[in-house]
């Protein structure tokens, strides 16, 4: 019965049927479902289902945007009855913005949208962000890693501005900086010290998930 | 009689739909608007403002009152004050894609960031070519401090050129050192806007928005006379809705909310209806700007601005392909340029681009600069009159045997008649292009660019106007705290 019901989370998330995910998620937590199996056998296993199919050409960014969307609507219902082991079990915590002066967020959302597919749990700051509030946001959620996107010459200066900032307040050593946009390259990432550079999403999940791994490690 | 050939996306019931939607969506979405002083202008002319949410929501009446101030044709003029772009009616006019991060190397062929001596060879280059009708501050040089790249780029087009220019600021206190040096060319501000020889770019945010930046800009042209080309750019599936009508509406929207506030902020301001939207490829979320359905939306925004009568703009003759002489290249580039052409927009912008408009390259302009040739020609049409009909020639040659290669009739016709490309253009017999080491587009092109910047010197600024430029380059260097004697020349 349980297992149908998780099953047809799963399902449904594959399917894109955001409604009825949802729906199914009220369901299983009226049947008091152990919440994390619906996260780790439901979303997250139908999520990542998504995931391959999109590496495949099968499935297309609206799917996987959707799909992204109802993630976090289903955690928000299922969040209270989680213990803390299994918000751990994430890849991690990314912070992403993008920079000030600057409003080009189409490239910083698919980043986003693509962590949170490759199991990160990601705070988006939108567009016109300054150090200060991403250094905040740091500082708020604990998050491992921060992500910036600029897409002018002219704001990718806020960049160094904010690693600066970061070191300042002696947040640096407690995270990773990746880094992308159109203007951004490999060069300008190590001289303003970021970690990490991509010139596209699956990069930006291959670097994220370095970043997990190292963390492990050390 | 000579029809001039042409394109046409939208039924008339299609038109008055579309102009009907995009008024009520400015008056019950309105606009979000970063700037004060335009709330204000709009606040005063009878629109509801919501101020903390900075939204304006714009009556139908305004934007059909507006309409009828904005002029339907805009002249530029060369830098030394002659006309050169007359933007009205059907007349087409190309220049290149601007504001490129990166460059093929003209050499080497690698990608990489732009140089000075790169924007310098490319302004050349554009100055040359007789089928680009004007520059545009097509590529960013990298090795000057980023945060005054976007004017700096503006000084070096003006020394390497005549042409009129197609420029834009990226940061808010761009404009005025632009503007500036613009009045140096021209002699005052008065004469500028007299003859204009710049046009701004100011691109709204899909949906429904003008930033900070771009409403300042806009406001600021309208205020100097300076031509403003608004670029609204719904990128289908992200920013704007997936299907083409839902984002024409959205665009004619915002295009029709520039002119608005341009001309509340001075009546009669020039404004260009413009626009580079793009169809959001769903698999790599990359900008497809040479997408049919890019091309098709902005030819039918065109049709749009030519039923309101106003001068017009488009993003065309870009390629999504990395090198310029992939099939792609030249596919999506020709398909652009021509569509645009029939369209009658009347400044086309785009050639050289590649990569999603991130990319430079001379030989894509050089390649390119045939299709506007093209382009031009098919405009032209088919002229039909006793001469062109060749009755005598006909006669004469059918009853009295020859050919028409001796005819005094080709001699006089074969130029009017045939756009001649040269070499660019590979037309030899097959023995001769074999001999001559087979070479593919790219090596045409790249001996071309080589012999065209070795012989091609743009006309000198006068020592005042290039004083009066450098001034005001050390002034806005010095503004940054930066050392003007360390920038590359
Ligand atoms: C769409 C667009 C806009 C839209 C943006 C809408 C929005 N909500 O985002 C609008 C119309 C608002 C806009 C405005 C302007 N734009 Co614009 N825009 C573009 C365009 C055509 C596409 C950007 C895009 O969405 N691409 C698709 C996404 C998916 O790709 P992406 O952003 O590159 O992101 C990918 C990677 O870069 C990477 N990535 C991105 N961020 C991050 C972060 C991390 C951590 C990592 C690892 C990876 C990563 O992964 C992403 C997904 O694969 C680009 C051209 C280009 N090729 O970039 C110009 C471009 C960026 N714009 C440009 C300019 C000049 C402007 C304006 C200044 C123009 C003006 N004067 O009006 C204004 C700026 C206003 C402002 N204050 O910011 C120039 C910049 C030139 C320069 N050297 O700086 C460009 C390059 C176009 C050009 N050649 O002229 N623009």
């Amino acid at each position: 019965m349980n297992e149908d019901l998780v099953k047809k989370i799963r399902e449904s998330m594959i399917t894109c049927q955001a409604d009825k995910v949802l729906r199914l998620i009220q369901e299983a937590i009226d049947q008091k479902l152990d919440a994390a199996m619906v996260v780790k056998d439901g979303l997250t296993a139908g999520i990542r289902v998504l995931g391959n199919r999109f590496e495949r050409g099968e499935a297309f960014l609206p799917e996987l945007a959707v799909a992204a969307e109802t993630m976090k609507e289903g955690l928000k219902l299922l969040e209270p009855l989680l213990t803390e082991t299994v918000s751990q079990e994430a890849l991690g915590s990314v912070v992403i913005g993008t920079v000030q002066g600057d409003i080009h967020d189409i490239g910083k959302s698919i980043v986003a949208t693509m962590l949170i597919v490759n199991g990160f749990t990601v705070h988006d700051l939108g567009t016109d962000v300054s150090p200060e509030q991403f250094t905040a946001k740091v500082r708020e959620t604990k998050a491992n890693i921060i992500a910036m996107s600029a897409l002018l010459t002219t704001t990718m200066d806020k960049m160094r501005e904010t690693i600066d900032l970061l070191k300042k307040e002696g947040l640096r050593d407690k995270i990773k900086v990746m880094i992308g946009g159109a203007p951004v390259s490999q060069r300008f990432a190590d001289s303003i010290g970021a970690d990490g550079y991509g010139v596209d999403f699956n990069q930006a999940v291959t670097i994220a998930k370095q970043f997990a791994r190292k963390d492990e490690s050390s | 009689m000579t029809l001039r050939p042409k394109l046409e996306l939208l039924s008339e019931a299609d038109i008055q739909r579309i102009h009907e939607e995009s008024l009520a969506l400015l008056e019950d979405a309105g606009m979000a608007i970063h700037n004060e002083e335009a709330l204000t202008l709009l606040a005063q002319a009878g629109c509801s403002v919501d101020q903390g949410k900075l939204r304006a929501f714009i009556p139908a009446s305004l934007v059909e009152e507006q309409l009828r101030k904005a002029p339907q044709s805009i002249t530029l003029y060369s830098r030394d004050g002659e006309p050169a772009l007359q933007l009205e009616s059907n007349k087409v006019h190309f220049n290149p894609g601007s504001a490129a991060t990166h460059l093929l190397d003209r050499k080497t062929g690698e990608r990489r960031h732009p140089r000075v001596s790169d924007v310098v060879e490319f302004a050349r280059m554009v100055d040359a070519l007789s089928n680009i009708d004007a520059q545009s501050t097509a590529v960013i040089p990298a090795d000057v401090p980023s945060i005054i790249a976007d004017r700096y780029r503006l000084y070096l087009v003006l020394q390497n050129s005549t042409k009129p220019v197609i420029t834009g600021t990226f940061a808010l206190d761009a404009f005025d050192d632009m503007r500036r040096m613009l009045e140096v060319i021209a002699g005052s501000s008065k004469k500028l806007r007299d003859k204009p020889l710049a046009i701004f770019d100011a691109c709204p945010s899909a949906p429904l928005n003008w930033s900070k930046l771009t409403v300042h800009d806009l406001l600021c042209c309208a205020k100097a006379g300076i031509p403003v080309e608004t670029i609204s750019m719904p990128q289908l599936g992200a920013t704007g809705p997936i299907t083409l009508a839902g984002s024409l509406v959205l665009h004619n929207a915002e295009s029709l909310s520039g002119l608005v506030l341009a001309q509340l902020t001075s009546p009669g301001a020039p404004v260009i209806y413009g626009g580079s939207p793009t169809a959001v490829d769903m698999r790599y979320g990359t900008a497809r700007l040479g997408a049919i359905e890019s091309i098709m939306l902005t030819c039918a925004y065109a049709q749009m601005a030519k039923h309101y009568g106003l001068p017009t703009h488009g993003y065309l003759g870009l390629s999504d392909a990395k090198l310029p002489a992939d099939s792609q290249s030249g596919f999506e580039a020709t398909t652009g340029l021509i569509l645009g052409a029939l369209m009658g927009i009347n400044n086309i912008a785009g050639v050289g681009m590649l990569c999603f408009e991130s990319t430079q390259s001379f030989e894509k302009l050089l390649l390119d600069e045939v299709i506007c040739g093209m382009a031009k020609r098919m405009t032209e049409g088919i002229l039909v009159t006793d001469e062109t009909l060749a009755s005598e020639a006909l006669r004469e040659v059918s009853m009295k045997g020859g050919d028409f290669l001796r005819l005094r009739h080709t001699l006089t016709w074969f130029r009017r008649e045939h756009f001649l490309p040269g070499d660019l253009v590979d037309r030899q017999p097959y023995e001769a292009w074999k001999q001559q080491g087979a070479p593919d587009s790219q090596a045409r092109a790249r001996k071309q660019i080589a012999s065209i910047l070795e012989s091609h010197q743009p006309v000198p600024l006068t020592s005042e106007q290039k004083q009066g430029l450098d001034e005001i380059v050390n002034d806005f260097t010095k503004r940054h705290k930066l050392d003007p004697s360390k920038l590359p020349s």
